[in-house]
């Protein structure tokens, strides 16, 4: 008997016992010079074609076993290759190094690899350009510091992915992101769910905070600031009719008239909504337009922290009852809303540039004059955070 | 005779010696009245200087204070509460940088150096430089754990920090 054999091996030579991958083909009695194509010349094609699942080596050798003296002839044996659509193929340890690497013979190479990153491979070092920076996979680190390390203090800036490849990536070299896909995304639904509901329940707080702060002082009003010769409602400071006159001022923004409407509803709806606007009486108190438009999208924390700007030395002894109540309460707030000044200030600031190239210098000029005003509640909050 | 003309030199000598001795004494005695004057006048000023400068900074009178405060300082650069003081009044003048360098001498001779921390902290909300923020005000909460703008401030620092990183607010 006679045979073609192939035998499958992978890339460390352990055989394929896989009879697709590890076979013969045994020659018939076709062959045979008196057999079915006896004396007509015709030869017996053996044939096989393999699959070849994965890379490695294949051997493939003509044998003729039979017991008793037969001669086989083999000719134009041949083996024909035909290339998978696979041209290259790694896999990775977590911080990027390939093992099990293939890649076709004579094709052209694949340098977009770990995280779709290029790989500089002119002197063989194996680093990937990772924009920012270069990352060498080997180590698992970076061959410079984060040009954003002063964001995150608590991690080596030659770290990558705060050293968790498995949950973070790193598309720029720059800060690292979560990634998203992963089985935790439900969780993470989850959390922002649970996150947008205290969010809801805090903002809800505020609101009861807010309209507690209003209550308290028109009590304060009544009982000490009647030697202010103030009238007021005691129901004026039901949240509806507060927020009616901010919407009111919001809408109008004219201060005589909402005066008007606000005075003989609230006193403190009437305060919130635009007395600190007016100029002299109480120095340049200007917040409460402010609160009143946060009170009127009904964003309360912010509200509560605009109210925590009220500088008690300067404003006016009706102002300053209320002012201390506010202060008290929003204090907290007080630093962040200070901050916010300055962001503004720095993106008035900005804006300003860019107008005074554009050769608008009266819209410059404006945008100054905010920067400067923003820059003034800032310093003044300030002031009034500090420890005597 | 001899004998007695020179005993007669050495008693003129020794007179001459005694008033030396007695004029330069009185000349010392004289010399140490006027110093102590000059100090006791020193002391007195100083303690004016600071009665004044204390009421201005009371009456928030921060310019002036400032003033009364660096003349004190130049007299006793090792008293944290004069440190303290002028450090408030930069920080009520909106200069931020001079008032920290203040605080942070304050901080080092011990004088309120929780409340100095705190106020470092605030002082860091112009530049926008939230790290070093919440360096100062973690230093200022290990030595007052349960003040509440401190921790309020702090947490809102550190949010915001984090918010930044996951935002990619950055600019380089």
């Amino acid at each position: 008997m006679a045979y073609v054999n192939f035998i499958s091996v992978d890339r460390n030579f352990v055989p394929q016992t896989d009879i697709s991958q590890t076979n013969f083909v045994r020659i018939t009695e076709a062959a045979k010079e008196s057999g079915a194509n006896g004396g007509n010349g015709l030869h017996e094609r053996l044939y096989a074609e393999v699959t070849v699942k994965q890379a490695g080596y294949m051997y493939i050798y003509l044998s003729n076993d039979n017991p008793t003296v037969a001669e086989v002839y083999f000719d134009d044996f041949k083996v024909t290759q035909i290339k998978s659509p696979v041209i290259a193929s790694n896999d990775y340890y977590p911080f990027g190094l390939t093992f099990n690497s293939y890649s076709r013979e004579s094709s052209t190479p694949n340098n977009y690899l770990y995280n779709g990153k290029e790989i500089q491979d002119e002197l063989n070092l194996g680093i990937y350009d990772y924009i920012a920076r270069q990352y060498d996979p080997a180590l698992g680190r970076f061959l410079s510091i984060d040009p954003a390390a002063g964001g995150m203090r608590r991690y080596s800036p030659y770290a990558y992915a705060f050293d968790n490849p498995i949950r973070f990536t790193d598309p720029d070299g720059m800060i690292p992101e979560e990634s998203t896909g992963g089985p935790g995304d439900d969780e993470k639904k989850k959390k922002k769910k649970q996150e947008e509901e205290q969010k809801k329940k805090q903002e809800a707080e505020n609101k009861a905070k807010f309209q507690q702060l209003l209550a308290t002082i028109a009590n304060d009003l009544k009982t000490k600031g009647k030697s202010f010769s103030v009238t007021f409602k005691a129901d004026a400071t039901s949240g509806n009719k507060v927020s009616e006159i901010a919407k009111a001022w919001k809408s109008s923004r004219d201060l005589r008239s909402g005066l008007s409407t606000a005075v003989d509803v609230a006193e403190v709806g009437g305060e919130l909504s635009g007395k600190y606007k007016v100029p002299g009486i109480i120095g340049g108190t200007l917040f409460g337009l402010q609160v009143a438009d946060h009170f009127a999208n009904e964003e309360y924390g912010d509200a509560l922290m605009e109210t925590g700007k009220f500088i008690v030395g300067k404003a006016i002894p009706l102002e300053m009852l209320m002012a201390q109540g506010f202060v008290v309460v929003a204090k907290s707030g007080l630093p962040e809303a200070a901050r916010n000044n300055f962001v503004a200030a720095e993106n008035y600031d900005k804006l300003a540039a860019n107008y005074y190239r554009a050769g608008d210098m009266e819209g410059a000029n404006r945008l100054m004059q905010l920067a400067k005003n923003e820059r003034n509640a800032g310093y003044a909050a300030i002031q009034t955070l500090q420890k005597k | 005779m001899l004998r007695f003309k020179l005993y007669r030199r050495n008693r003129k000598i020794d007179l001459k010696l005694k008033k030396i001795i007695a004029l330069s004494v009185l000349l010392t005695f004289i010399l140490g009245c006027v110093q102590s004057t000059k100090q006791d006048k020193k002391e007195i000023n100083i303690t004016k200087i600071k009665s004044l400068a204390d009421s201005c900074y009371e009456k928030n009178n921060y310019e002036q204070a400032r003033i009364y405060l660096d003349e004190l300082i130049q007299a006793d650069s090792s008293n944290g509460e004069l440190f303290y003081k002028r450090g408030y009044s930069y920080a009520q003048l909106t200069n931020f940088e001079k008032s920290s360098m203040d605080y942070l001498k304050a901080v080092s001779l011990g004088f309120r150096v929780s409340d100095a921390y705190y106020n470092l902290g605030i002082n860091q909300i112009p530049s926008l430089n939230d790290s070093l923020a919440i360096y100062y005000l973690e230093e200022s909460l290990k030595l007052s754990p349960n003040a509440p703008e401190t921790i309020s401030t702090l947490e809102a620092c550190k949010k915001r920090l984090n918010s930044q990183v996951k935002d990619k607010k950055y600019t380089i």
